[in-house]
């Protein structure tokens, strides 16, 4: 067994592939918008004011990276994430000029996964370890993923990782009920399909709405009832998504 | 040219010296795949308690004999990675039928809901390690014998 499955992957997937694959992601890029029909679109939506109200909160993402053993880890360049904070200036870069709200472009905000309906990561994957769902959730598959990084270089919102070192050396991560990682893998904000197939909403989501903040919404956009497409079509509010001029249409939604 | 009968001595010994290992197997029933007792008393534990078939049914005779369970023997790398790939990437998560309760869930096995996984499926009955081991008792008994290291457990933690 001195080669396995991953090994061979690895080998076949850089020979296939050429660089230029990443450059063209963003190419052909369709105006139809994608879902409908009986099989859901999941989607985010982020109240801003609320979120924004907590600057110090941290429960989104403590109950995600505890439940999905996402490591600390102490050294900033090996950091991994799936769900973090971020101020409101790098979340949209250039929405707050110079005589904007100064104090809100500092405050920090959650930001994910896109779950883009047009994944440019989903396009660079040479081994499509990372795929799109007919749900539209943008999953990892780690049993494929070969380590190669074009989908953190596709990914214009930073939203993958990558083990540069073993995350659990001493194997004990917090959740034994779920799969840790390895060194060599990309990972990433799943939108919880383990949950999902239950019926419950992710882990952030449930933290978020225990701590009584409510700042984030998780539903079906494609059902015209639903909560999450009610926010986004809220007339009293501006509804933003991220780099939207890239065309990968975004699944997470921020009310400002 | 009288050697004849020699040669036709000589290739006839050398068939059956080469193919002795299967005669001598069909002839004492020995089981290649079950290296030592560990599985043997395994499947005997597991037979009794909680008395569910493996993921891969058994005819119901073998199983009343006592026989090894072919099906998963041969079959339980393959049966894993198609797991792997129905979860992980068509979303399908339903549990073989006979491991379901009355609302399709998976049944409770030692205080766990069995579910189509790796470590929450397989490992649920199939007893990882006793405390202070360091291998997984079950699968390791076979994959140790037939000096195979899966990778999977590099992800797959087990307590
Ligand atoms: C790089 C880490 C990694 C390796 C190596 C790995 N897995 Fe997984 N596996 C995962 C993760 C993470 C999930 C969970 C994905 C999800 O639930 O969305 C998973 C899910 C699974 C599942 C379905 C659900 C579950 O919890 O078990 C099966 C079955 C599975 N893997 C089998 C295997 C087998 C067999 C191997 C070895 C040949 C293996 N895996 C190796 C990370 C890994
Ligand atoms: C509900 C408990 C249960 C679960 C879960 C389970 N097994 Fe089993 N397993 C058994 C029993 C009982 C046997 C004995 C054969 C039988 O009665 O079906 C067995 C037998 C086996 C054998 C054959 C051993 C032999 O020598 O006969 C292998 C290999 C095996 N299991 C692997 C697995 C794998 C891999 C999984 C996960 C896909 C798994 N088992 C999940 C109960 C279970
Ligand atoms: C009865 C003996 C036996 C038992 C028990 C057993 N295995 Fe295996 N397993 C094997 C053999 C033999 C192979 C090698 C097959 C080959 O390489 O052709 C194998 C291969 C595998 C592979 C594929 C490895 C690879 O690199 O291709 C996986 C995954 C695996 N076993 C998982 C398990 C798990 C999980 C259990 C415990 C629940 C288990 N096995 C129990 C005999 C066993």
């Amino acid at each position: 067994m001195d080669t396995t499955r991953r090994d061979f992957l690895k080998a076949a997937g850089f020979t296939v592939v050429s660089a230029g694959s990443v450059v063209s992601a963003f190419a052909g890029a369709s105006s139809s918008e994608v879902s409908g029909g009986d099989v859901a679109r999941w989607a985010m939506v982020v109240d801003l004011k609320r979120c924004q109200r907590e600057a110090g909160c941290d429960k989104c993402w403590r109950a995600c990276h505890t439940a999905h053993n996402v490591p600390d880890l102490d050294d900033p360049r090996h950091e991994i994430k799936w769900i973090w904070k971020a101020p409101f200036e790098h979340i949209f870069p250039g929405q707050v000029g110079e005589y904007g709200d100064l104090r809100r472009k500092e405050l920090p905000a959650v930001v994910m996964c896109n779950h883009c309906d047009n994944p440019p990561c989903v396009k660079v994957c040479p081994t499509r370890a990372t795929f799109r769902r007919d749900d539209g959730v943008v999953v990892m598959d780690p049993h494929r993923c070969i380590g190669c990084r074009y989908c953190i270089v596709g990914c214009p919102y930073g939203s993958r990782s990558f083990n540069f070192v073993d995350p659990w050396p001493d194997r004990k991560p917090p959740n034994m009920d779920y799969p840790t990682r390895m060194r060599g893998v990309v990972e990433k904000c799943t939108f919880c399909p383990e949950r999902i197939v239950k019926g419950e909403v992710p882990y952030c989501v449930e933290a978020c709405d225990k701590a009584g903040i409510g700042a984030l919404t998780f539903g079906d956009i494609s059902d015209p009832g639903s909560s999450v497409r009610k926010l986004v079509q809220s007339a009293d509010r501006v509804v933003l998504r991220r780099k939207p001029e890239l065309g990968t249409r975004p699944q997470v939604y921020y009310l400002v | 040219m009288n050697d004849k009968i020699k040669i036709v001595i000589g290739l006839v010994s050398f068939l059956v010296l080469t193919s002795s290992p299967f005669w001598l197997n069909i002839a004492t029933g020995t089981d290649w795949a079950r290296p030592n007792e560990v599985v043997e008393q395994e499947v005997a534990r597991l037979r009794a308690d909680p008395g569910l078939p493996c993921a891969l049914k058994q005819s119901d005779k073998e199983r009343a004999q006592g026989r090894p369970n072919r099906e998963m023997i041969d079959k339980h790398m393959a049966l894993l990675l198609e797991w792997r790939d129905q979860v992980v990437r068509d979303g399908d998560r339903e549990v073989p039928e006979w491991w379901q309760d009355a609302k399709g869930q998976g049944r409770v096995v030692r205080g766990r809901r069995l579910e189509k996984s790796l470590s929450g499926g397989c490992l649920v009955c199939h007893t990882k390690k006793k405390p202070g081991e360091t291998e997984y008792k079950f699968c390791d008994a076979c994959h140790t014998y037939v000096q195979i290291d899966p990778y999977c457990w590099d992800c797959h933690v087990v307590p």
